[in-house]
């Protein structure tokens, strides 16, 4: 068994956890499809277009993988929508055969600590905007939020520019300004 | 006076009921060779009761869509979710997407190969399903000349977007960006929970077989079926009124034992494989095309006379393949894979399979392994005070229904005796080094 791919599970999910987070399924696709996208770290997940952003159905294969060994365990949340995913007594397996470096387990913090605090809904829009900038390579941030506002009709252009301004801000990217402008 | 509606009587659901369109298009080639393929592929070798067709599923899954359709849209419906979708609820606009609706469920199952899905992975080149080959037919086949010749025509793509399941649409085309209301509409025939292929296939696979797990009550489930605002992506999405909660989770219950009492049968997989060894060595190159024009000639008879032919002389180059078969003489489950033993040692399922191959020889050892897999039923539940909750949150019952995961090894049946013995001895080994490895 690879234990690559759990590995990063669970450093995503302790670290959320550190930062606040509900860990939320949501919150663990967005944070690895932010760390694929935002660093240099090797995320052997494929991410595609779906219903509530980048998702991986490879991520979700390895969660139901990680369950059925107690590697991570997932509760309904009391307080929320969906399920909590926590470390689970398998996590063992894992922690004795995989890890992280620590130039990765820094940048899993990074993405995680930005993710932590975020609703569903927020993660959602930042995470369209991380696709539309790298996957369709739309560099301006008026056709981004336009980009982002016909692919999710209910984000407005408002809160689709907000949520491209506070990627750029996450990944130090240098977004450029309006159309027009370089 | 030509006639206007057509109907036939099915066993699950009464008379289904059908237009000159639809008529045209159960008449049509692709549609008719329903009626040779099996939906339960080879279960039949176990339930003997389950031979019916693709051909029968496919107008149930119709008249299931539509009552789901003419639920939805005839119950009192919210402001907010009224406002996301003002146009297409205009009358002209609702009865053309019904329409779709009901086409796109009566077709969504028209490119299966022989045995259905038996094998389906194995025997057609790569990238290619059921589902896409479904669609070439849609766009290409007779199926597209009686949709644009309709009047008013059907868009043949409209039919796509609604027929092919957006979840494994999504994994062949990452670019694909359904829009809101044709993800709802594609979530009436392919959803999860309240699909109507999936409604469907449960009743009538559990009625064919002859066993009870597979019934829940689908009056109140469809009666109970809303349009809300999903709170986990703020989209239009398909719910259930909380009244119809227990309806839900007898359907969620129903589906976990129909897998792992019928649908993952062990003799049902050990045929599965057998029929897969028998047409990997028939067909050129060992796959199906994937020509729809070309799968359009096959189907089980085909397979059947052929297995047949082979089964009944000796110097057949495939007789032994098809002996297995014909004359029951299946591979033996020699172990098959529990929750207690993954939980001791993530990789037991393919240390034994390594150890049987080691001892027994690849040639007498086969395995079959799925899942784990839960089924994503985290759908959204209107309360009575207009707020929507989560199903999880809901309802213990839908919350802690177990994953399913099958593993299963098999060997011949003149080995089994012995390799059952070798697999109970490993097995004590494997689990006490991984337990000291463990701590």
């Amino acid at each position: 068994m690879d234990y690559r791919k759990p590995s990063l599970v669970l450093a995503v999910i302790r670290s959320l956890k550190l930062h606040g987070s509900w860990t939320g399924k949501t919150h663990v696709q967005k944070s690895l499809f932010l760390i694929k996208t935002a660093t240099q770290i090797d995320v052997p997940f494929t991410f595609v277009l779906f219903k509530h952003g980048p998702y991986s159905f490879e991520l979700e294969t390895e969660l139901e993988q990680m369950k059925s060994y107690l590697a991570i365990t997932s509760e309904p949340d009391p307080n929320g929508y969906g399920v909590v995913l926590s470390p689970g007594p398998g996590s063992r397996f894992v922690d004795e055969r995989g890890g992280l470096s620590e130039v990765e387990s820094t940048a899993v913090g990074r993405v995680c600590r930005f993710v932590g605090q975020r609703n569903v809904a927020e993660l959602e829009r930042v995470a369209t905007a991380a696709w539309i900038r790298k996957r369709e390579r739309v560099s301006d941030s008026t056709s981004v939020a336009e980009r982002l506002n016909k692919l999710k009709p209910h984000v407005s252009i408002p809160d689709a520019e907000r949520a491209d301004k506070e990627l750029c801000t996450l990944l130090n990217w240098n977004c450029g300004g309006q159309r027009g402008q370089s | 006076m030509a006639r206007l509606q057509h109907e036939v009587r099915d066993v699950i659901h009464g008379f289904v009921i059908f237009d000159n369109l639809e008529k045209r298009l159960i008449d049509s080639a692709p549609f008719q060779r329903l009626k040779c393929i099996h939906q339960l592929a080879t279960s039949y070798q176990i339930y003997p009761g389950a031979v019916h067709t693709r051909f029968e599923h496919s107008l149930g899954v119709m008249a299931v869509a539509d009552r789901i359709f003419q639920t939805v849209f005839s119950a009192e419906m919210r402001d907010e979710v009224r406002d996301r979708i003002p146009d297409e609820l205009n009358e002209d606009q609702k009865r053309y997407w019904r329409r779709v609706v009901r086409i796109a469920a009566l077709l969504h199952d028209i490119g299966h190969l022989p045995f259905s899905h038996a094998a389906e992975d194995a025997l057609l080149p790569e990238g290619w399903n059921h589902e896409r080959l479904t669609t070439e037919m849609i766009r290409h086949s007779e199926i597209a000349g009686i949709l644009q010749g309709n009047k008013p025509p059907i868009d043949v793509e409209d039919v796509v977007d609604l027929a092919w399941d957006v979840k494994k649409r999504a994994k062949v085309d990452p670019t694909l960006a359904l829009s809101p209301w044709k993800t709802l509409l594609n979530e009436i025939i392919t959803g999860n929970t309240f699909g109507a292929d999936r409604i469907d296939y449960l009743l009538r696979d559990s009625w064919h077989a002859g066993v009870a797990y597979g019934r829940f009550d689908p009056v109140r489930l469809i009666d109970g079926l809303r349009i809300v605002i999903d709170p986990s992506n703020d989209e239009i999405a398909l719910g259930l009124d909380n009244g119809g909660i227990h309806s839900a989770e007898a359907l969620v219950l129903a589906r976990y034992f129909m897998y792992t009492q019928v649908y993952f049968h062990d003799v049902r997989r050990a045929y599965d494989l057998h029929l897969k060894d028998f047409l990997v060595s028939l067909l050129p190159g060992g796959k199906f095309s994937s020509d729809w024009n070309d799968m359009l000639r096959y189907t089980d008879h085909e397979v059947l006379v052929a297995l047949r032919e082979a089964a009944a002389s000796t110097d057949h180059a495939h007789h032994i393949l098809a002996s297995r078969m014909m004359s029951r003489r299946h591979f033996r489950t020699i172990y098959e894979l529990s929750a207690t033993h993954k939980m001791q040692n993530p990789n037991i399922f393919s240390e034994i399979l390594d150890d049987a191959k080691n001892e027994l020889g690849d040639e007498n050892v086969r395995s079959d392994h799925y899942g784990p897999k839960s089924e994503t039923n985290n759908f959204p539940v209107l309360l009575e005070d207009g707020t929507v909750a989560s199903s999880l949150n809901e309802s213990g019952v839908i919350a802690r229904t177990p994953p399913i995961e099958i593993g299963l090894i098999f060997a011949p049946p003149e080995t089994k005796d012995r390799a059952r013995a070798f697999i109970k001895d490993r097995l004590q080994t494997r689990l006490v080094a991984s337990s000291v490895r463990g701590g």
